[in-house]
């Protein structure tokens, strides 16, 4: 086994759970005839417990554009859309560095 | 939180899968080899994102199955440092707090990262474990650290153990990445 590229790009957790979406992962009992691993499941379940089952990709895409009026970095925007701050209190500890 | 990484991988296909497609006797071989498995420097590997190339199928003499050399892409699970993920609170004792996010359990909070200041008691009805306490506010509040909790924490570091050769009996299970946080904000669910 190669490692060709190390870190070929990062993945929001609203683009993951899209991939597991269209390979057909839901919520009901229809569970054991999509072709979806049960360590993936896990991932699946615990992804939509987050914010990014109520995201689209407009508003992801809305979001990121306006992150880049602030001199924001990548991973501070990765992170903002990752955990869509509803508060100031949830946003400060993404932008500043303790 | 999650990175897609390109590898390359030379697997050989057993025969009984032959009557498939051939990527889809490919994916399901790489699945068996990679998923949910620790690639070190990498991270957790999640999911086969897609297969980029195939190349070969020449079979050896010997063998009933075909070799092919896979050019592929994996989704890992790697927190960068500096990074802010919610987690379940799973166990605790002296030491912290272990967190777990479903599909990773060796989350770990060490005792003076937790949010200050703070008290640790014995728990009165599980012996092994120690309930956390955080005072806070004017006058001192005492939150409690337990299930009903949904716990925000900064990534501080991962480490990637290496496989222990000798091992006493009873030991805890190997856990082949670490993720050590800091936590310091807690949403009551």
């Amino acid at each position: 086994m190669k490692i060709m590229k190390a870190n070929a790009g990062a993945l929001t957790n609203f683009e993951l759970l899209d991939f597991l979406n269209s390979r057909g992962a839901s919520k009901d009992t229809t569970r054991v005839i999509a072709p979806i691993a049960r360590s993936e499941y896990k991932v699946y379940d615990y992804l939509v417990e987050t914010a990014a089952s109520t995201q689209t990709r407009e508003s992801v895409n809305k979001s990121a554009d306006k992150c880049k009026d602030f001199k924001l970095a990548k991973a501070e925007i990765l992170n903002i859309i990752n955990l869509w701050p509803s508060s100031i209190v949830e946003l400060l500890p993404v932008v500043c560095c303790f | 939180m999650f990175y897609l990484s390109e590898l390359e991988h030379s697997l050989r296909v057993p025969p009984h899968l032959l009557n498939l497609p051939l990527e889809d006797a490919i994916k399901s071989v790489l699945q068996n080899v990679f998923l949910d498995k620790v690639l070190a420097d990498l991270g957790l590997c999640v999911s086969i994102y897609d297969i980029k190339s195939v190349e070969g199928g020449f079979v050896l003499p010997g063998d009933g199955a075909a070799t092919y050399k896979v050019g592929l892409r994996i989704v890992v699970f790697r927190p960068f440092v500096g990074e802010v993920i919610a987690a379940k609170f799973k166990e605790s004792d002296a030491n912290g707090l272990r967190l777990t996010l479903g599909f990773f359990d060796d989350i770990y909070v060490p005792a003076p990262l937790m949010p200050k200041p703070n008290r640790c008691e014995p728990d009165p009805y599980n012996r092994k474990q120690m309930i956390w306490v955080w005072e806070y506010g004017e006058p001192k509040e005492d939150y409690i650290v337990d299930d009903a909790c949904q716990i925000k924490f900064r990534v501080e570091s991962i480490s990637y153990p290496s496989v222990p050769t000798e091992r006493a009996e009873d030991a805890k299970p190997f856990a082949p990445m670490v993720v050590t946080v800091s936590s310091f904000i807690k949403l009551v669910l």
